[in-house]
């Protein structure tokens, strides 16, 4: 009997002989006990460790890596950012505010109504103005042209 | 990258998180040096550290994060932590592998803690066969090694997770 097979053993599981290599490993695994134990075994091994499941990262793990990665942006990135930003900021100035279809003033209306204080000699003091239209500029610092 | 063009750091995140994190805590054992490994291997990414060849997205990130695993156990040793010599578990890190025994199971909790107390080079060659499927080429190339070492560290790094999982 030939010398017992070890790492061909790994190599004949996942099929790295050759044609006549396999052959002979193998014959000798058929008259070898020890081999063939150490061949099931090994075949096991090799089987529970394929059979080991993926693992996740924890929650959020990633998304913190990358937030932390773009505010440690490179200098000329940065200043690229800062001109974008900066451009962003003129063209702003420069649009023309516009009126917007307020959707906020039935809200208003509704709370007018629900915190009237009519009855309340207090409140009458001082008459709650309703507002009939709401106005909102796209800039609160750049009055419109 | 089917057209050949180099994943950006954020691509590699979003697309192949899960499997970075799959090798890394596979390789390392434990997730805080499995976190820290995925952020070494997305920094050289990001940085360009790493050259990139068309082919399997898997098998290169599992080179790059392989090889920056190599490096961080090759600095350990370099500079190994200052030991405490009066407390036995500062020296010798208290093993699993007592509890694996006596298991004697192959849930994959136990294998995975047979796995971390592999020495590292054999770790990595089983990482790379077994969990990750790369050939004995490419796991050559990723190890630096002939194949015939490849052939050795596989069966040597099974062998030894044998004797732990099937006493």
């Amino acid at each position: 009997m030939s010398e017992h097979l070890d790492d061909r053993l790994s190599a004949l599981l996942d099929g790295r002989l050759d044609a006549a290599d396999e052959a002979a490993a193998r014959a000798h695994v058929a008259e070898c006990p020890a081999c063939a134990a150490e061949l099931h075994a090994v075949a096991a091994t090799r089987s529970w460790l394929r059979a080991l499941p993926a693992v996740d990262p924890p929650t959020g793990f990633y998304e913190h890596m990358l937030g932390r990665g773009r505010h440690r942006m490179p200098v000329g990135l940065g200043v690229l950012a800062a001109g974008a930003a900066a451009a962003i900021a003129l063209a702003s100035m420069s649009a023309p505010a516009r009126r917007v279809k307020p959707t906020i003033n039935p809200l208003v209306e509704d709370h007018v109504v629900s915190a009237s204080l009519v009855d309340d000699p207090v409140a009458q003091l001082s008459p709650i103005v309703v507002p009939t239209t709401v106005f909102v500029s796209t800039s609160t610092t750049v009055p419109p042209p | 990258m089917a057209d050949g063009r180099v994943p950006t750091w954020e691509e590699v995140a979003r697309e192949h998180g899960r499997f970075l994190y799959t090798v890394a805590f596979r390789l390392t054992g434990n997730e805080d040096d499995a976190q820290d490994l995925v952020q070494e291997v997305l920094l050289r990414v990001r940085r360009g550290l790493v050259t990139y060849q068309p082919g399997s997205m898997e098998g290169w990130l599992s080179r790059i994060t392989t090889n920056a695993f190599l490096d961080e156990v090759r600095r350990r040793r370099r500079r190994p932590v200052v030991a405490l010599p009066a407390d036995p578990d500062q020296v010798v890190p208290p093993s699993p592998s007592a509890d694996v025994a006596l298991a004697a199971s192959a849930l994959p909790e136990n294998v995975q803690a047979a796995l971390a107390d592999l020495p590292d080079e054999y770790r990595a060659a089983v990482v790379l066969c077994d969990v990750v499927g790369l050939s004995y080429e490419e796991i050559a190339t990723a190890l630096s090694v002939p194949t015939g070492t490849v052939r050795s560290r596989i069966h040597r790094g099974r062998a030894l997770l044998r004797k732990v999982l099937s006493p």
